[in-house]
């Protein structure tokens, strides 16, 4: 995972509120609230998040209380924790952490406008389809006149 | 067209100023001189200069007069330009040049910089940095849009331009702040350096956010200094200037 962060939250600094960002965040301090990410979230040994946090990729290192969300790869580290439920398409828990809660694994959910386009692809091909069959048609009727 | 503004403090010879007026007499980008004192300040002498009609005004000095000179040329057409005298280095590497003669130079191509400064709730514009006139470390917290952050702080600086920081926006200031266990009673503190842990720096105790605006409070005003003059105190607001500065700069600028 990345180590550069847009965002660093170092040790000794407490946080209330939510943290959202495009770019990476690291903590390695105390958050109560959300924690929010288009990219990586990096909880360092020493932070505690008390919050979801949600991310493309999430590494725990230190202790996370709420529900985790990695629209990617979760790893959750030998000094990580996580109590709550957490939510991933790769999960990785390597000796010695800690998970109290439930797990789901799960394809990304695709977003309205993806199901939309993929319906109309669909429709286009099945229409493409038709016109070519309705051709076909056509010509064997024509060849048998 | 060229309105000099000198700061005769940050000359180290009185015929320092001499031998910059001819250099720019040399350049072929002679003005008017003048020179702040008790009776006009930079920015009144700024906006005489920009009443007058010049299309560039230059600071001659240190940072103080260029973010005074900056307070009365954001938004403006007209552009500023800097003669570093005794300025720090971030000004230098900003500017992309590292000494008066080079800076004149620039002046003469004309390459203008659009750029966002830092402003105080206050009024007063930054173009570099600002930082805590902190001797120990204070209990700070930081007011974001969405979120707030407390820490005992050692240092903090609010940077709109630093050569040692990425700066990801141009609309975004980089606050980096290096924060410490909360202090300790004296009497802790005196067993503590006898019989304690040595104190590391540590890298995990520094804080990087990026943000438009922001609230700093403390329980006590602490200054908020430009180099070393105080130009704001908290609790204050710091933020991205919503105009412009248009800045002759080397193609070295940082």
């Amino acid at each position: 995972m990345e180590t550069q962060a847009d965002t660093i939250i170092g040790t000794d600094v407490h946080v209330k509120g939510n943290l959202e960002n495009k770019g990476s965040i690291q903590i390695n301090g105390t958050v109560e609230g959300e924690v929010k990410s288009d990219e990586n979230v990096t909880i360092g040994e020493t932070a505690v998040v008390t919050g979801p946090i949600v991310a493309l990729n999430v590494l725990i290192s230190g202790k996370a209380n709420g529900t985790v969300v990695a629209k990617d790869k979760l790893e959750i580290d030998p000094t990580g924790s996580i109590d709550g439920e957490i939510k991933a398409k790769t999960l990785i828990v390597r000796e010695g952490a800690t998970f109290n809660g439930s797990c789901s694994m799960e394809e990304e959910k695709k977003t309205l406008t993806e199901i939309k386009t993929d319906s109309l692809k669909k429709e286009n091909v099945k229409d493409d389809n038709e016109k070519k069959e309705e051709k076909k048609g056509s010509f064997w009727d024509k060849a048998k006149k | 067209m060229y309105y000099y503004i000198f700061d005769i403090k940050k000359c180290k010879k009185k015929s320092q100023v001499e031998a910059i007026k001819d250099y720019l007499v040399g350049l072929g980008i002679s003005g008017e001189f003048t020179f702040i004192s008790s009776a006009q300040n930079a920015e009144e002498l700024t906006e005489l200069g920009l009443k007058r009609g010049y299309s560039t005004i230059v600071a001659v000095g240190a940072d103080d007069l260029i973010n005074s000179v900056a307070n009365k040329m954001i938004g403006r057409a007209e552009a500023m330009g800097i003669i570093p005298l005794q300025a720090s280095n971030s000004m230098l590497t900003l500017l992309g040049s590292s000494d008066w003669k080079e800076a004149a130079e620039t002046l003469r191509f004309r390459r203008i910089r659009e750029m966002n400064i830092g402003k105080t709730g206050s009024g007063e514009h930054f173009l570099t940095s600002l930082n805590l006139g902190i001797k120990s470390p204070m209990e700070i917290t930081l007011e974001f849009k969405d979120f707030i952050a407390q820490a005992w702080v050692k240092d903090l600086i609010i940077s709109n331009y630093h050569p040692e920081i990425e700066k990801l926006s141009p609309e975004f200031l980089d606050v980096v702040v290096e924060s410490t266990k909360k202090e300790d009673s004296s009497i802790f503190k005196v067993f503590k350096s006898f019989f304690g842990p040595e104190i590391k720096t540590n890298e995990n105790n520094m804080s990087l956010i990026r943000a438009r605006s922001f609230r700093i409070f403390s329980k006590k005003p602490i200054p908020l200094m430009s180099e070393n003059k105080i130009i704001a105190k908290t609790p204050q607001l710091v933020e991205t200037s919503d105009e412009i500065l248009r800045l002759i700069v080397s193609k070295s600028s940082g």
